[in-house]
Parts: structure tokens; C-alpha cells; sequence
């Protein structure tokens, strides 16, 4: 017998890693076709055919080195990270810059805090001896996860910071690719020399401004 | 970088597809037109990926609609065509008739 809900597990992955800008509507045509008969397993093909892989993988990777870097046992101090409060606070704190910073951040200012942030980092373990002279350190790896995380991951989960809530910081803004798409537009509007085209890029941008920020409806 | 002028087969259909469907193209009438009139399966995924491109080139424009509890409580998107989608499409139809033209391979197959 077909369930009319779709799986959790599908809703949870289209919802984090689906697309930016028609999320919300792709999500909702799913549930309606699974009102209409559609099976799970119908609903898991389309699930995986819009996930965005490269950001899907890029969770995966966090997830596994801070599963591996929580439970070993630190070499200089033979103690997992579990049991130190504050390494682990720092190296959650480096996580999520690395999550959410580069989509904040463009071009050579995001490698100037990457820069930045693994000096500062290298500043507060000077004590460590072993930082400097082992290669293979916990820290050294956390730093190219931190400018891994800064300098290739460009289509990240935030947006650049110009209305970010503590709820969008945390799960993401659906309206990063509506802002990048309206800036495209206006570039779009600036360089097209066809004046039927250039009014189409216009009509566009209206309907975008009409539409208005999903996230900030769903706040209200 | 030059600048695409035609559509890849799958956009063309997608826009075909807004065109018949009219005020009510969304995500799920859309794919349906499209697999009724391909026979084979669409991804929904595939086919927002195609109206988002659309969309930054501006050919298609779309609005929010209401949320419906049937959807979960999520809005349908609808697209409709610009003039300028439909001025693409018309030069990717002729462009493709004249590479059709004269093809003995072709003649009497449109079934």
C-alpha cells in the first residue's frame, strides 16, 4: 500500500540540500504527488535527482572529521576532545565558520580571513610545541578543513550578511539565490543592448521584487 | 564569453510545455506534459533546474501562488513565458527547421 507522507528521511535531504531558489515550491509539488499515488520510492528518485552533491559531500566531510577528531585521543594530552570543554567549543566554532562564513564572504577578503583566522589559531596553541613540529597535528588538520572550507566552498549555505537572523545562520537563507539571480539581472540589464531583452530582464527583476523574501514571510 | 542563443532540447520542451499549460504551469502539471508528451519519466528537479536557468536569462518569469494543505503547506510556483522566452523559442524552432529541411532520413518520420 502507497503512503500519502513522503519519507522523513527524503523530506529532511531535499530540505537541506536541495535547491536554493525553488526549494519550497519542489518540495511542495513531491507532497502533492504523493497525494496523488506516487510511491516512495518515486519520491526518493526525484529527491536524489535534485540533492545538490557537492554540498551534500562537503556535510559528509565535517561530519566524519568531527565525529573522528571528538573520540581521538589527543596526542600530547592522551585525552579524546569530549573530555576538553573548550578545544571542543574552539573546534565547533571552526566548523561552522567553515560551513557558513564562505557564503558571507567573496573573492580576496575570504582568503585574507582564512589567512587570518589560521594565524589566530596558530597564536592561541603557540604553548603546543607539538603544533609547530608535527605535521599531522589535530590542529593542522582542523586548519585545512577551516581554508578548504573558506577558499573552495563557494556556493555556501549562508548569504552574504545583509539580513541574516540566528535561525538563517543556523539553517540556511532560501533567498541567497533569489539575491544572486536579482544581481545578475540588473548586470544583465546593464550590458544587453537588445531594448526587448533588456525590457524582459526588467520585467523579471520586478517579479522577483514582487514576490518578495520567502524566509521573511514565513517570519512574519 | 559568447552568448547562448537557442535552447537545449530539454529547455525547449519545458518552454513548450509552459506555453500549452498556460496560468496553471507549475512544477507537477509541467512534468506531466512532458512526460505525456515524451514518454519518458521527468525529474521535477531537472525541470526547475531548466526554468531557473530560463529564468536568469530571462525567459520565463514566475510568481508565488498559495500555500495548500494538500502541498504540505508550501506555495506552488507558477512560470509563465516572456517575450522574450517566446521570442527564443521561435528562433530555435526556425534554426532547427532549416537543419531539418532536405533530410531524406527524416521524410515521413514524424510519426
Amino acid at each position: 500500500m502507497k503512503s500519502a507522507n513522503p519519507p522523513r528521511l527524503a523530506a529532511w535531504i531535499l530540505e537541506h540540500f536541495g535547491p536554493e531558489l525553488n526549494q519550497e515550491a519542489l518540495a511542495g509539488d513531491l507532497n502533492e504527488a504523493m497525494a496523488q499515488g506516487r510511491s516512495s520510492a518515486w519520491y526518493w528518485r526525484q529527491v536524489m535527482a535534485a540533492v545538490r552533491w557537492r554540498r551534500l559531500l562537503y556535510a559528509l566531510l565535517i561530519t566524519v572529521a568531527f565525529s573522528w577528531w571528538m573520540t581521538l585521543p589527543d596526542m600530547w594530552r592522551r585525552s579524546p576532545l569530549v573530555s576538553r570543554p573548550l578545544d571542543m567549543a574552539i573546534f565547533m566554532a571552526v566548523v561552522l565558520a567553515a560551513i557558513y562564513v564562505p557564503g558571507m564572504l567573496r573573492g580576496r577578503l575570504k582568503a585574507e580571513l582564512a589567512v587570518l583566522i589560521v594565524v589566530s589559531f596558530c597564536w592561541l596553541y603557540r604553548d603546543h610545541s607539538a603544533i609547530s613540529h608535527d605535521i599531522y597535528s589535530h590542529y593542522n588538520i582542523l586548519a585545512v578543513i577551516l581554508i578548504y572550507g573558506l577558499v573552495f566552498h563557494r556556493k555556501a549555505i549562508a548569504p552574504p550578511p545583509y539580513h541574516l537572523t540566528l535561525r538563517e545562520l543556523v539553517y540556511g537563507d532560501p533567498n541567497a539565490e533569489r539575491q544572486r539571480l536579482m544581481e545578475k539581472l540588473h548586470l544583465a540589464v546593464l550590458h544587453e543592448a537588445d531594448p526587448e531583452v533588456r525590457q524582459a530582464y526588467t520585467e523579471a527583476i520586478a517579479v522577483l521584487q514582487r514576490n518578495g523574501p520567502p524566509a521573511a514571510k514565513a517570519t512574519e | 564569453m559568447p552568448k547562448r542563443n537557442y535552447l537545449g532540447d530539454f529547455e525547449l520542451m519545458v518552454m513548450l510545455a509552459l506555453m500549452r499549460l498556460g496560468d496553471d504551469a507549475y512544477g507537477v502539471p509541467i512534468s506531466r506534459e512532458i512526460e505525456q508528451q515524451s514518454g519518458r519519466e521527468v525529474a521535477l528537479g531537472s525541470v526547475y533546474a531548466a526554468l531557473e536557468r530560463l529564468e536568469a536569462r530571462g525567459m520565463v518569469s514566475s510568481h508565488l501562488g498559495k500555500p495548500t494543505a494538500e502541498r504540505g503547506g508550501k506555495a506552488k510556483r507558477y512560470f509563465r513565458v516572456t517575450s522574450n522566452g517566446l521570442r527564443k523559442t521561435r528562433e530555435t524552432r526556425l534554426a532547427l527547421m532549416k537543419l531539418w529541411r532536405g533530410l531524406p532520413e527524416l521524410e515521413g518520420a514524424s510519426q
